[in-house]
């Protein structure tokens, strides 16, 4: 009961969006009441969103979301996994349509987010600022749903790491080259309309090969296993083996230099699409 | 790699339906990623050569050379080149692999 309390708490807090924001092309479908998302790519390449709801109940929810989800890069939100609804604890505290309505609300802040980087590349015609998610990116923790499950949203959505500057070049003296030549070559290469790159090193710190692999440069920094995902027209028609073996051969230095493996997520912006669908 | 060494594997990529190269074994995988690759396999219960390539460190360097992939594990499914652990689970999650692995076995 305490969470329900919670939410239209916090539907309270919500910011009111204006009227012409009401359209079809921000409501949600699938969703009990009437509910509308608008996301704001700012110059810092980071994603703010707006919210409103006819229903406080709903309007609660799209806060959490609004509040979890703004000032994230879109790799990030299209990167979070819908797992973290259940780890919020809200299931049991609301009814299977509710539930799946903020399913839905999810959803389509993917894909408008998606939408979003589109048009900025569209536009921009360079490499998009938003698909360039600074250094700390990697840094921050990995997956989404590490958020803790107390329910007062801030956590729903990967704690977003400080927003960093948009300037994509790594200071002179980082302590991620590894990282960051890396985002540079794939962002060179592949003009990706979402890219994350997580440093999961930590995680295979005990394991046979990390060892021999911290000799390497790339160990030195605790860079040696990644997480990768990216969104690209580049890989259209092409097999996953072929996606791979191309971002294989863009970082064969890093390779060199004791990267030692990765995860490798690689997605058409039309499969990505669909996913958040 | 040697030519000894290299005509070595193309013999076991050929005479083998299914072969991993993986760090470790079977019984031990010595890594997250191989050992997913085995229990991927073992579920599928299909019969399947397991070789490891942290017994050798010129098997290790030469597989990266004769694969054209810089990591492992390295999957060969009736003597071509399949990909690492990312694509075989993607291939098992979406019902593709029990098929590839079906064809591979009956062919």
């Amino acid at each position: 009961m305490a969470r329900y309390k919670q939410l239209l708490f916090f539907a309270t807090k919500l910011a009111p969006l204006p009227a012409e924001d009401h359209i079809p092309a921000n409501k949600v479908e699938g969703c009990v009441s009437q509910v509308w998302v608008v996301p704001e790519l700012r110059d810092d390449g980071l994603v703010y969103w707006r919210a409103d709801s006819d229903s406080q109940l709903t309007k609660g929810l799209a806060a959490l979301l609004v509040t979890g989800l703004s000032g994230c890069t879109p790799a990030e939100i299209l990167t979070v996994e819908p797992g973290f609804i259940e780890m919020l604890g809200l299931k049991q505290s609301l009814t299977p349509s509710r539930n799946n309505g903020f399913l839905n609300m999810f959803r389509l802040m993917q894909r408008k987010t998606l939408e979003l980087v589109a048009a900025q590349a569209a536009t921009a015609g360079q490499a998009p600022a938003a698909a360039e998610p600074a250094a700390s990116a990697a840094e921050a923790p990995a997956a989404a749903h590490s958020s803790n499950g107390n329910g007062n949203g801030a956590s729903a959505a990967p704690a977003a790491a400080p927003a960093p500057a948009s300037a994509p070049a790594p200071a002179p003296e980082s302590r991620t080259p590894v990282t960051d030549a890396m985002r540079r070559k794939l962002t060179e290469a592949l003009r990706p309309a979402a890219l994350a790159i997580v440093n999961e090193s930590e995680q295979h710190a005990g394991h046979a090969g990390a060892a021999a692999a911290r000799h390497g440069k790339a160990g030195q920094t605790g860079e040696t296993h990644f997480r990768v995902e990216v969104v690209s027209e580049a890989f259209e028609g092409m097999t996953l083996v072929k996606r791979q073996r191309m971002i294989y051969a863009l970082l064969e230095e890093e390779f060199a230099m004791g990267l030692h493996a990765l995860s490798l997520v690689t997605k058409t912006p039309a499969e990505a699409a669909k996913v958040a669908a | 790699m040697s030519p000894e060494l290299k005509a070595e594997i193309d013999s076991v990529i050929a005479n083998n339906k299914i072969v991993v190269f993986i760090k470790g074994t079977r019984q031990f995988p010595q890594c997250g990623f191989s050992n997913t690759v085995v229990q991927i396999l073992n579920v599928m219960g299909v019969p399947f050569t397991d070789i490891n390539i942290l017994s050798d460190d010129r098997l290790r360097s030469g597989m990266k050379e004769y694969s054209q992939w810089p990591t492992f594990p390295q999957i060969y499914i009736n003597g071509e080149f399949y990909g690492g652990c990312d694509i075989m689970i993607e291939a098992y999650q979406s019902g593709e692999l029990k098929e590839q692995l079906e064809i591979a076995l009956n062919s």
